[in-house]
């Protein structure tokens, strides 16, 4: 079986005979190099064609909306987030009517054959009838021929003024929605920024916070305040340094927010920490839950996995991301509230 | 030349994109991260009417009595939300082992963990079998068989809401323990009672119909120090409670009050008054006087041991108004412990050892508050228009019992976290109840 799949392919065969099997090679290698310069050429011009000011392709503006901890302390259900996307330039194409339309509105011309027609019947009927009764209809077919010129004329010159109206509405619509992108963009960009600074400002502030609480432990043993109980910017793990999309980070702070509700435990230490390993199937159900290092209190264990079994099942996992979602392993901080 | 580097630029992306994706596409990576959980949060408990094993009648309710009593412990806590029973799909004789249980059945009314047991009661003798199981792993947690007498069996539902507690939070609870305290609701004066913490098997222990104070239990839980006016002056007095006995011990040339027992049960310190001056002195267990601590002219009074035995704190008003001082035994030397507040008395020293509770006067209401023992500033845990009396630390120094007349009226006991928090009532006789102390564990 496996031996029949490694026989090579018919057309890339060994040479059989020099007259037939090389020039074959060629032409292939041929159309293969063609092809290679065809894709290289597209992939390294087609950015430089795009509309100058144009939006850049949509894998990097996602890419670059991912400032972690987006939509930090996200409702209670995940909807399927409207994930920023760039406003596609499909519409403007769509709403332009098409040239040919215009076109095949144009009033019938006669065909050459029936002006043929037309011209054999006058020469009959000069034959049979009075010259002058030809010169008259010839006249007369020729007004007639004049006005229909000067009607087509009229038309052409009609539906020219209403292409040029059209093209320029086109120009125009294009145009706006041009600007309207560039207004959406720059908007965007410019949430971006403020959410950073904000999400910043957040750390900063959680960190003088924390840093504060620690120095009042230090001076006086009396413990009473409150750690701010929300979860840290879990660093994304092995992506390999790639930003983690939003709809990953809204997905992922909702499993944590999820875990954090169901948590209970009347414990009072601060100093433990458990590390568990999960999965995450496609209709979101959390499973293959194993402890990986025990925090060594037992109930402190037992209550972690109560935890992410009570928040299981998480909203389902969204399409595009079943790969980057399904595996997880997750340290968990006994966190002091209450005395 | 710069075209050229937005090209390379460009295609450098595309391809890392390309790889990326493909590395998505194939390879499920495990993604990390910590999240901080919060303790000291209720955990929903479900306690099922226990099981009558045997074939005869519950005449006595011990199936729902020790369900009832395991719930009040669990609420008293304030670590557990009880569950109402109403809502509990299995009925009381559905299976108690984890293989006969249907755990769907419980986490269907959000309960995470529950008790089931059984029991069997035998003319007056009673087994009991009490099992906590974690509900969303279908796991048995801690399972135990109690024998004992019929009458006792609040005691074993107390043991197992101890057993419980340890389960959650590493120490045993305060359960099964006694509160001893002061009351005129009996139509005395002042006697002294013990009961369980719930207020059940109430146990009256003078009936001198006269003034009787300060209950102080002895390290085994087996005697009671109290004072009392009975023969016309203030006099310690021991209550021996296998015996039933009482013992008058003691100077008697003077008047006595505040007993407390060493943590090693061996000497008693109590404050006497001798010609106008009172002071700490130290008994050994027949009454005679070993050493007296305190020689200074003001009133030195309420001792209480730290647990190691080698320090007293107490209150003196050398300082021109009742204070909190601490007193090294070996050397006699005392330090003032209290600086905030002009009137700071009733000090008890906790269990384990680092902090003093005691009451204090605030805007002219009693409070109580906590210090730490090696000094600093106190944390008060009671507030509002009631006054809030006589501390007494729980034996696993996380509970503070204490007497109360907020909402008007009459005082009653009262439980609180040493934190303050989850502030619940114990008693509701019809009289005043004052001057608790808190029991050590029982066996």
């Amino acid at each position: 079986m496996a031996k029949s799949q490694l026989k090579p392919m018919p057309y890339l065969g060994r040479p059989e005979g020099p007259s037939e099997g090389v020039p074959r090679v060629w032409k292939w290698v041929i159309l293969s190099g063609i092809a290679h310069l065809v894709v290289v050429t597209v992939v390294l011009i087609a950015p430089i064609f795009g509309p100058k000011n144009a939006p850049p392709p949509p894998v990097y503006t996602v890419d670059l909306m991912g400032g972690e901890k987006l939509g930090g302390g996200v409702g209670t259900s995940l909807k399927p987030m409207p994930a920023p996307k760039p406003e596609p330039l499909a519409p403007e194409e769509k709403s332009a009517p098409p040239v040919q339309e215009t076109k095949a509105k144009e009033p019938p011309k006669p065909t050459p054959q029936e002006i043929k027609e037309a011209k054999a019947k006058a020469a009959a009927d000069a034959r049979a009838e009075m010259i002058e009764k030809v010169k008259a209809k010839k006249e007369a077919e020729e007004k007639r021929r004049k006005e229909a010129d000067e009607k087509r004329l009229a038309d052409e010159k009609a539906v020219a003024e209403r292409r040029a109206r059209l093209e320029d509405l086109n120009k125009k619509r294009k145009e706006a929605a041009l600007a309207d992108l560039r207004a959406k963009l720059e908007e965007r960009q410019r949430q971006q920024a403020l959410e950073e600074k904000m999400q910043q400002q957040k750390l900063l502030e959680q960190q003088r916070a924390a840093e504060q609480q620690r120095a009042q432990q230090q001076a006086t043993s009396t413990v009473a305040g409150n750690t701010p109980g929300a979860a840290g910017p879990g660093v994304g793990g092995t992506g390999g340094g790639i930003q983690k999309s939003p709809e990953f980070i809204r997905y992922r702070n909702e499993m944590e927010r999820r875990i954090q509700d169901s948590f209970t435990w009347p414990g009072l230490r601060n100093d433990l920490t458990v590390l568990v390993r999960y999965s995450i199937q496609d209709n979101g159900e959390i499973t293959s839950i194993r402890i990986t290092k025990s925090s060594g209190d037992r109930s402190f264990d037992d209550a972690v996995i109560r935890a992410i079994k009570k928040a299981s099942p998480l909203p389902a996992l969204p399409d595009n991301l079943k790969n980057e979602l399904r595996e997880w392993e997750y340290g968990f901080n006994a966190a002091k509230l209450r005395g | 030349m710069k075209l050229l580097s937005k090209k390379i630029v460009l295609t450098g992306l595309l391809t890392f994109a390309f790889v990326a994706f493909i590395r998505g596409h194939f390879y499920a990576q495990v993604n990390t991260g910590t999240i901080d959980l919060t303790g000291g949060r209720r955990v929903p408990i479900a306690i099922a009417p226990l099981k009558n094993l045997a074939s005869g009648d519950d005449a006595r309710g011990v199936g729902e009595g020790i369900a009832d009593a395991i719930a009040n412990d669990m609420r008293l806590s304030g670590w557990f939300r009880v569950l109402d029973r109403s809502a509990y799909i299995e009925g009381p004789q559905s299976g108690i082992t984890a293989d006969a249980i249907n755990f769907k059945n419980w986490t269907t009314i959000n309960a995470e963990s529950l008790v089931k047991g059984g029991f069997s009661v035998q003319g007056e003798d009673l087994v009991v079998e009490l099992r906590l199981f974690d509900v969303y792993q279908g796991k048995l947690l801690v399972g135990k068989r109690y024998t004992g007498k019929v009458r006792d069996f609040r005691r074993i539902a107390h043991r197992f809401s101890d057993e419980i507690i340890n389960q959650f939070t590493g120490t045993p609870g305060p359960f099964n323990t006694r509160i001893a305290y002061v009351s005129n609701g009996g139509g005395g004066l002042k006697e002294v009672y013990f009961s369980h913490l719930d207020g059940t098997d109430k146990f009256q222990v003078t009936t001198n119909k006269s003034i009787n104070l300060s209950p102080a239990w002895s390290p085994d839980g087996r005697m009671l120090l109290y004072t009392s006016y009975g023969q016309g002056r203030r006099s310690l007095y021991l209550y021996d409670l296998t015996t039933g006995r009482h013992t008058l011990i003691g100077e008697q040339n003077g008047s006595s009050i505040g007993g407390r027992w060493s943590p090693d049960g061996q000497r008693v310190a109590v404050a006497f008054e001798r010609g106008g001056n009172t002071d700490v002195y130290i008994l050994d267990r027949s009454g005679r006087t070993i050493r007296r601590l305190t020689e200074d002219r003001g009133i030195d009074v309420s001792p209480s041991w730290s647990p190691d035995g080698n320090r007293l704190a107490f209150v003196s008003n050398r300082s021109g108004n009742p204070q909190i001082y601490l007193l090294d035994i070996a050397t006699g030397n005392a330090r003032r412990l209290t600086f905030s507040g002009s009137y700071n008395t009733s000090p008890d020293w906790s269990p384990k050892g680092d902090k003093i509770a005691y009451t204090g006067r605030v805007s002219g209401r009693f409070q109580i508050f906590t210090i730490p023992a090696q000094g600093g500033e106190p944390q008060q845990l009671t507030s509002g228009s009631g006054d809030n009396e006589d501390p007494s630390w729980a034996p696993d120094s996380r509970f503070i019992a204490f007497s109360s007349n907020r909402g008007g009226g009459r005082y009653h006991l009262y439980m609180m976290r040493d934190t303050g928090e989850n502030q619940q009532r114990l008693t509701a006789s019809g009289g005043d109840d004052t001057n608790p102390s808190w029991s050590p564990r029982l066996e």
